[in-house]
């Protein structure tokens, strides 16, 4: 291994493999933080235009794009509440309350450098372990991959809120949105209403927008305020520096990459989950979880963090056995292939400085993020907030309804855009919690889907949910997720009591 | 713009959580249609979010809290024109296109909320669109809705 990365070296370093990364991670925050734009259209887009080019200097614009939009989407979520892709609403929680108590440049940084460091060493270990890893994702079948969505169902508990009642309702909506569409089961399709538009569910991108960037608009419109932030309130210099703060941040950062690392490498677990996974143990871990969701720093950190550490990780499966861990690995395989690279264990012997390359070219871009992503989300992504909200209003109106748009090409999406916005108003204003929804509606198809493969396997018997070590694995850390809350409630009654 | 004639906060609780024991209700019934597990699972969770929705509507009906009394809308006529703008400019792009619409949304929403430096928001709503049309159609070749103005629209392309 050794040899071929120091084979690789040269190539990876070269100044056009360089520029290629640099073009890719600019595409990648514009593609991210566009609402409705996301890193799988993007590549889509790119791949066609990198047929005929060098495959390393294609494959280093894939990978700047990967980090780059994955971060891209935080910069909506903090400071415009509209999350970019899933992944970012577990940062818009605490991120968006920073921007409203004036510190909108703390949070993007505390948001590019967690998700750099998520992303350095999720390449690092993409680089040193993924033969190592790729034999722990095979442990996994569908009775593990249940209990895994169910363990971040369990994370629910820290999304919930202020009112236990109505976070567990916010989370039935979303397990109950989560049945829509064709039960692949059974092929029963459910709750469609004759609609070809809801025959594969609710389209997630148009939920998120209208539970989360609707609201906010209605919000500004109600409050119409004829000012915007103040150009001090964007200066970085005058709210401290992340990288000052580099003991606060430290455990949440390698606690948060060690889950996004996790995560990435099981196909199909996700993005989204590492950074509510991530979230739920930095915030079960605080010394202080009532702040979390009120602006806590420490909220980004972790969910930017493990966003980033998922990155890399879900290209070892994809990479060493031809396995895409989530939609973005599935669209880069296409992109290898087109450049005739076959992945799987071939991939490592036949094309070693290829795929070294890629890997060294992953671990730039996330270098490179720090840089580009720091400088523009700052300098230039901030400045949106100095517009007064009757202005900003429309303008985000004319993003979102783009962005809809474009994610089916359809119109009906739009008028399912008003209706839900509507509700998500009316569910903000008696304080229903919107991230429960999200994480019902991603994970509750998953867990079906997994429950159902395991129970078939087994001839339906329920015990083979929990026969292998590592499910009894996962139960049990779904129990101590679950029951870290009530011991913490517990100590506070006691503390109380005494 | 002085409508004033807002629900309480209570009866706005109230209200929603009918509003979703009567979706459970109506989600639960239609599962009874799909065979096997395919109407079981939904049907749990159809159970589980009727039972909270009656659990909240008993709380706010048998216990009263401070903020009780309040108006639901902080300004029920910029809700209702916030909620009107959305409708008309979502029928508009889907009568006459995306652009036309996007670029009065930009300027006549502002000045109805007597925003006055009308350059801005010309300037404002003239970039957004002129950046939404470089990346979605220019760079990207994202199709936009069917728009009176398609023949320059397929210039850019």
């Amino acid at each position: 291994m050794m040899d071929a990365l120091l084979n690789a070296l040269p190539h990876a370093f070269a100044p056009s493999s360089l520029l290629a990364v640099l073009i890719g991670t600019i595409a990648g925050l514009l593609v991210g933080a566009l609402p409705g734009l996301t890193v799988t259209t993007g590549l889509a887009v790119l791949i066609p235009l990198t047929f005929g080019m060098d495959p390393l200097f294609a494959l280093g614009m894939m990978a700047g794009m990967y980090n780059g939009g994955s971060y891209g989407g935080a910069i909506p979520a903090i400071l415009l509440r509209v999350p970019g892709t899933p992944a970012s609403v577990a940062t818009l929680m605490d991120g968006y309350e920073m921007t409203k108590q004036g510190k909108a440049a703390y949070a993007l940084q505390v948001a590019v450098v967690s998700g750099v460091i998520g992303s350095v060493l999720s390449a690092l270990a993409l680089i040193g372990l993924a033969p190592l890893l790729v034999k722990l994702s095979l442990m996994f079948g569908p009775a593990e991959y249940f209990w895994v969505a169910i363990l971040g169902l369990a994370t629910v508990a820290s999304l919930l809120g202020d009112d236990l009642l109505k976070g567990l309702m916010a989370a039935f909506i979303g397990l109950l949105i989560g049945t829509m569409g064709t039960d692949l089961a059974t092929g029963t399709e459910r709750y469609t209403f004759g609609r070809l538009e809801f025959a594969e569910g609710m389209d997630i991108v148009v939920l998120l927008t209208a539970l989360f960037a609707i609201p906010p608009v209605i919000q500004m419109i109600e409050t119409a305020g004829h000012k915007g932030m103040s150009k001090e309130l964007l200066n970085l210099r005058k709210q401290g520096s992340v990288l000052k703060d580099w003991r606060r941040f430290l455990p949440i950062w390698m606690r948060s990459s060690v889950i996004g690392i996790i995560i990435g490498i099981l196909p199909g677990a996700g993005g989204s989950m590492s950074c509510y996974l991530a979230y739920n143990d930095a915030k079960q871990r605080s010394k202080d979880p009532d702040s979390f969701g009120k602006g806590n720093p420490d909220g980004v950190a972790a969910s930017e963090c493990g966003n980033g550490a998922d990155n890399a990780a879900s290209l070892i499966p994809a990479l060493s056995l031809g396995i895409p861990g989530s939609g973005v690995a599935a669209v880069i395989l296409g992109g290898l292939l087109v450049h005739g690279l076959r992945p799987g264990p071939q991939l490592f012997t036949e094309h070693p400085d290829v795929v070294y390359g890629f890997m060294l070219q992953m671990l730039i871009s996330a270098v490179l993020l720090y840089f580009v992503g720091g400088l523009a989300a700052t300098r230039i992504f901030g400045q949106v907030l100095r517009l007064p909200h009757v202005v900003l209003a429309p303008l985000i109106l004319m993003f979102v309804a783009i962005g809809v748009y474009a994610v089916n090409n359809s119109t009906f999406d739009l008028y399912l855009l008003l209706g839900i916005g509507l509700i998500a108003y009316v569910m903000e204003r008696l304080d229903y919690p919107s991230p429960p929804i999200i994480l019902g509606v991603i994970l509750g198809p998953i867990a079906e889907g997994q429950l159902s493969l395991a129970l078939t396997i087994s001839g339906g018997h329920p015990l083979a949910l929990i026969a292998s070590p590592m499910s009894m694995i996962v139960v049990t850390l779904t129990v101590l997720i679950l029951a870290m809350p009530i011991w913490g409630m517990w100590k506070k009654r006691s503390r109380a009591a005494v | 713009m002085a409508v004033n004639s807002s629900p309480t906060r209570k009866q706005g609780e109230i209200g929603f959580a009918a509003v979703l024991l009567a979706v459970a209700g109506a989600a639960f019934l239609g599962a009874g249609d799909y065979p096997g597990a395919s109407g079981t699972y939904p049907r749990v969770f159809a159970i589980c979010l009727g039972i909270c929705a009656m659990l909240v509507i008993l709380r706010a009906v048998m216990q009263s809290a401070p903020g009780d009394d309040a108006p639901f809308f902080t300004h029920l006529g910029r809700f209702l024109l916030g909620f009107g703008v959305l409708g008309f400019y979502i029928l508009a792009i889907d009568t006459i296109g995306y652009v036309i619409p996007s670029l009065i949304l930009g300027i006549a929403l502002p000045l109805a909320l007597r925003f006055r430096d009308l350059r801005m928001a010309v300037l404002a709503s003239f970039a957004t669109m002129a950046f939404i049309l470089v990346v979605f159609v220019v760079i990207l070749k994202r199709p936009l809705p069917a728009d009176v103005l398609d023949p320059l629209l397929g210039m850019l392309r």
